[in-house]
């Protein structure tokens, strides 16, 4: 059984269906992609998982723990780590605080008599933990610098560093390539593939096919909210469906506007 | 209308009825006909005010985006004018009217939108900004009417006379002939609204004006696209809304206090009801809401809680001092109605993206790291200045003084609140309020049938009271941010402004003695005690921003979407702060009090929880010296600045202009050590954000921020199929 199971997620605004009955796996250590165009419902597959959204029917399993009734804060602590699209860093506070907050959210003790204490020195393991995922994404540097000050390419490995002090099972990223140059994507790449040597299974969500191509041991194309095929990367590749909208033949959304395949 | 819809209305109509039923029994139990008339009638004038007060605030909101919190200062002022020419100079009414109405209101809404609101909104400022404006405005006002008319309350100018009309109708009741009684006043008003109403649902639907008006309301960068002045619009929104404010104020002001500077804008701010009822956004459900208060106002007049037990046969001791509780709400109903539509309305997904957006303080953050240098500076100066402030002070001044620590300490609880937690209260007056009352209430043996208690341990247990009404405020803090939280936080001072602090239940007097602890009372003794107190809560409030404490309330001020998704759960950590903070708040409120020698109800008014807050906004939100230095500010104006009013204009203004300035005095001062007066990241920001064009801009968060939005629309754009002709194909 994979790490994480989705089965079945419907979500729709109003008379919208925005996710149509979408299911993936994932699995310990390895990528799983979600790729489709804009509005295709790629984030808002990601909010019913994370528990941002209230799905109208679906599943969500994990290391077969059932979280579907789970708060997103609940989900967060049985190992579900994300970053966001549109950023959402604690734009007050340090690099290294942004990662150091989530860290400690394991940590045991009456938080609230910190109120009269009057000291509350960090932990040992938690500094060392910050640290290193710093280093791993490669901003280890700019730890002291307050996090509002920093460009949205760094932003996006800020998140990333903060999603894995979390020490997630499996991490839901959200576009990490997007504003990204050449080099930096290959960066990224490197990145990915240290978290998953750890045994961290990630869920991708990202418009760089190239990228997603190579690191992504199984794809699942989304449009108009319905599942539109998965597959290996290389099946995908093949695809027409796929190329149609990837690889520079316009010809407009993979399905026509009455949800039929073209 | 869908089945909730229809649900709720029915229960509102119903509820008016169940009111209205008790109310118009007559003391036989027969019910009465003509009493119910009257009410009815009544009724009816009522509504349409309050129609005209909904249509107004949601105009603007509507049009702009911007929810007018001095929509009850700027309908204060308009009254002011209309007397000062008419009753003050004597000019007719006929041409005193119409310049104060439709001249001199709508005037002051377009000013606002050309000075205030246009630069904010091209400068993209967030909810938050334009709400601390809308306060600031609401301080300047008052200020100014204060300046100009002084704090009196002036008798209030009738729009129509009130020569009544009887007209007795052939139906006979119960013996009785039926009189339908109308005062021309009640004609008036009534025919004013509905045809107000009418022109508005005309404009609306029928004329291209209206059409345009919609399209910004709808999607303002669409309609800027469709070749739309969108400027225009909200100037036409803002006159409209500041009209109204104006016409609710003149028609409110003479079955209230009269007018006046501080009361008139506060009774106008009740019908937030009405807006609220509306959600903010339908001009008809306005209307409905305004006649559904209406009524319940008026049918409230002639209802009693102790009628009821009494008619149900449970009148006994408990009953009747439930009874004798509640009573006193029912003149203010219509806080009651807004207290209750904010906690149970449910609010659209669109407003609730808004509250979504940056935090209040989201600016003054990231210019908030201090120089560490500069802020041992600071902290010695305030230090230096508290401490030694006693020294040179003659008997006479140390009102003062013991005044601005308490008030210290209730601002160093907006800090914690605001500027760690990154909610917005507009209601700690009502808590320091609380505890000054109860302090004093407590100390006399007059609270709940507990003993007297000395005043320190009667200062606590006010103290945990207050946590109590806070709880209150986090309730809907853990929904909601932003404006409604700053909505509900304004209405929970004014309820207990109306229900504890001027009721007889709670305070036999409107001013009620108060004494300072034991051993502690002589002026120097009674400063350093406040002094400790306020230390300890320098001490606690410091803790709030350090450590693994600190760094969650800072993470859930700066994005609470990320804080849940790294595990944190957000509810216990908003119910502590928002009692931490009513806490101190009450502490600080008590020892004022107790400064005083006398719990004043004027001293913990509604609106100077508004001043308050801008004020230690103006000092610097994130920071405990910002809290101490508006407390120090807002003392030496009351010393030294003998004008009235004036200290609230400055604030208001500072306030307003400040809005850019992040971090307010203290975080400026910081910077100025730094050499810099904006932070680097947020310099570029302000570029990026003023050429907003280009949605690849690479850096900074604002940026970010706006291509985010823009994908979002184009995202919604594509999925709606009214707009497939805009439709980005890849």
């Amino acid at each position: 059984m994979a790490l994480l199971e989705v089965d079945g997620i419907t979500k729709a605004f109003g008379g919208l269906v925005a996710v149509d009955n979408m299911s993936l796996s994932v699995d310990a250590g390895s990528i799983t992609a979600l790729i489709g165009p804009n509005g295709a419902g790629k984030t808002t597959t990601f909010n019913c998982i994370t528990g941002l959204l209230t799905p109208d029917a679906g599943e969500v399993l994990l290391d077969g723990q059932d979280l579907s009734k789970l708060e997103v804060h609940h989900r967060a602590n049985a190992g579900l780590g994300r970053t966001f699209q549109r950023l959402e860093v604690f734009a007050g506070m340090t690099v290294f605080e942004n990662c150091q907050v989530a860290a400690e959210v394991a940590l045991p003790g009456h938080i609230f008599a910190k109120v009269l204490a009057l000291r509350d020195r960090p932990n040992r393991n938690v500094i060392e933990q910050v640290q290193s995922a710093l280093k791993l994404v490669g901003i280890d540097h700019l730890s002291d610098v307050v996090a509002g000050e920093l460009s949205t390419g760094v932003l996006r490995r800020v998140e990333l560093a903060r999603a894995l002090c979390t020490r997630p099972l499996v991490l839901l990223l959200d576009e990490p390539a997007s504003g990204l140059d050449d080099e930096e994507t290959r960066e990224l790449e490197h990145v990915l593939r240290s978290i998953t040597d750890e045994g961290i299974g990630i869920l991708l969500v990202e418009h760089d096919v190239d990228l997603v191509l190579r690191v992504a041991s199984w794809i699942h194309v989304m449009d108009f909210g319905e599942p539109v095929m998965d597959g290996p990367p290389d099946a995908v590749r093949r695809d027409p469906r796929v190329q149609a909208v990837y690889l520079g033949v316009d010809e407009g959304h993979l399905l026509d506007d009455a949800g039929a395949p073209r | 209308m869908n089945r909730a819809g229809i649900l709720r209305g029915t229960g509102l109509a119903a509820s008016i009825l169940v009111i209205a039923f008790f109310a118009v029994r007559g003391s036989d139990g027969s019910l009465s006909a003509q009493l119910f008339t009257d009410l009815f009638i009544d009724g009816l004038r009522r509504g349409g005010i309050f129609a005209l007060a909904g249509l107004g605030l949601v105009l603007t909101y509507k049009a702009t985006g911007v929810f007018n919190f001095a929509y009850g200062a700027i309908g204060a002022l308009v009254a002011f004018v209309l007397w000062q020419l008419h009753l003050g100079w004597g000019w007719s009414l006929w041409i005193a009217a119409p310049l104060a109405l439709l001249v001199f209101g709508p005037g002051v809404g377009v000013a606002l939108e050309r000075v205030v609101f246009r630069p904010l909104e091209s400068r993209g400022a967030g909810v938050a900004e334009q709400l601390v404006a809308t306060v600031g405005i609401y301080v300047i006002t008052v200020g100014i009417a204060i300046r100009i008319w002084t704090a009196s309350t002036k008798q209030a100018p009738k729009l129509f006379p009130d020569d009544p009309i009887a007209w007795t109708t052939p139906i006979t009741v119960g013996g009785d002939r039926l009189v339908l009684r109308f005062g021309a006043n009640q004609i008036g008003i009534i025919a004013l609204a509905v045809l107000l109403s009418l022109a508005l649902g005309f404009l609306f639907t029928r004329t291209a004006l209206g059409t345009r008006i919609r399209a910004v309301v709808d999607r303002r960068e669409l309609a800027e696209l469709a070749a739309i002045d969108a400027n225009r619009v909200s100037a036409f929104a803002w006159g409209m809304g500041a009209g109204l404010a104006g016409l609710t104020g003149v028609l409110l002001a003479p079955a209230s206090f009269g007018v006046d500077a501080v009361r008139l804008p506060l009774v106008i701010i009740e019908t937030f009801a009405v807006a609220v009822l509306a959600r903010l956004t339908s001009l008809p459900r306005a209307i409905l809401g305004g006649v559904f208060l209406g009524f319940i106002s008026s049918f409230a007049d002639a209802f009693s809680f102790g009628d009821i037990t009494e008619y149900i046969g449970l009148s006994n001791s408990v009953t009747e001092s439930v009874a004798r509780l509640l009573d006193p709400l029912i003149p203010s109903i219509a806080v009651v109605v807004l207290l209750a539509a904010l906690m149970f309305t449910r609010i659209s997904g669109s407003i609730g993206r808004d509250d979504d957006g940056p935090g209040i303080v989201s600016r003054a953050v990231v210019a908030g790291r201090a120089n560490p240098a500069v802020s041992r500076a600071l902290k010695l100066a305030v230090i230096l200045l508290f401490v030694a402030l006693p020294l040179g002070l003659d008997t006479g001044s140390f009102g003062f003084a013991h005044r601005m620590v308490g008030l210290a300490i209730v601002l160093l609880s907006i800090v914690a609140v605001t500027g760690f937690s990154g909610h917005i209260t507009l209601g700690q007056a009502g808590f320091a309020g609380l505890g000054g009352l109860l302090t004093a209430r407590i100390h006399a043996g007059e609270f709940l049938g507990l003993p007297e208690l000395p005043v320190i341990p009667s200062m606590l247990l006010a103290g945990l009271v207050c946590v109590f009404a806070g709880f209150f405020a986090a309730w809907p803090a853990l929904r909601r941010r932003g404006l409604f939280l700053g909505l509900t936080t304004l209405a929970i001072g004014l309820v207990l402004q109306r229900f504890v602090f001027e009721n007889f239940y709670f305070n036999a007097a409107t001013r009620m003695s108060a004494e300072k602890p034991e051993g502690l009372d002589g002026d120097v003794a009674f400063y350093f005690f406040e002094l400790v107190v306020l230390g300890i809560a320098v001490f606690v409030t410091n803790n709030l921003r350090r450590g693994r404490l600190g760094r969650i309330l800072a993470a859930m001020r700066d994005s609470e979407t990320a804080s849940r998704s790294v595990g944190i759960g957000l509810r216990r950590y908003k119910l502590f702060i928002f009692s931490v903070s009513a806490f101190m708040a009450g502490i600080g409120g008590s020892l004022m009090t107790q400064g005083a020698e006398a719990f004043s109800s004027e001293s913990y008014v509604a609106f100077l929880s508004l001043l308050w807050f801008a004020a230690v906004y103006v000092a610097g939100i994130t920071s405990i010296y910002g809290a101490l230095l508006a407390a120090a500010l807002l003392t030496v104006f009351q010393v030294f600045v003998d004008l009235p009013g004036l200290s609230f204009l400055i604030v208001g203004l500072a306030a307003l202009l400040l809005g850019k300035l992040p971090g307010g005095i203290v975080g400026l001062v910081q910077r100025v050590a730094f050499g810099r007066w904006v932070p680097a990241g947020l310099a570029e920001a302000y570029a990026a954000g003023s050429s907003a064009s280009s949605s690849e801009a690479p850096d900074p968060l604002v940026a970010t921020d706006f291509a985010g939005q823009v994908l979002e629309e184009a995202d919604e754009a594509r999925r709606s199929p009214a707009l497939a002709g805009t439709e980005g194909r890849r």
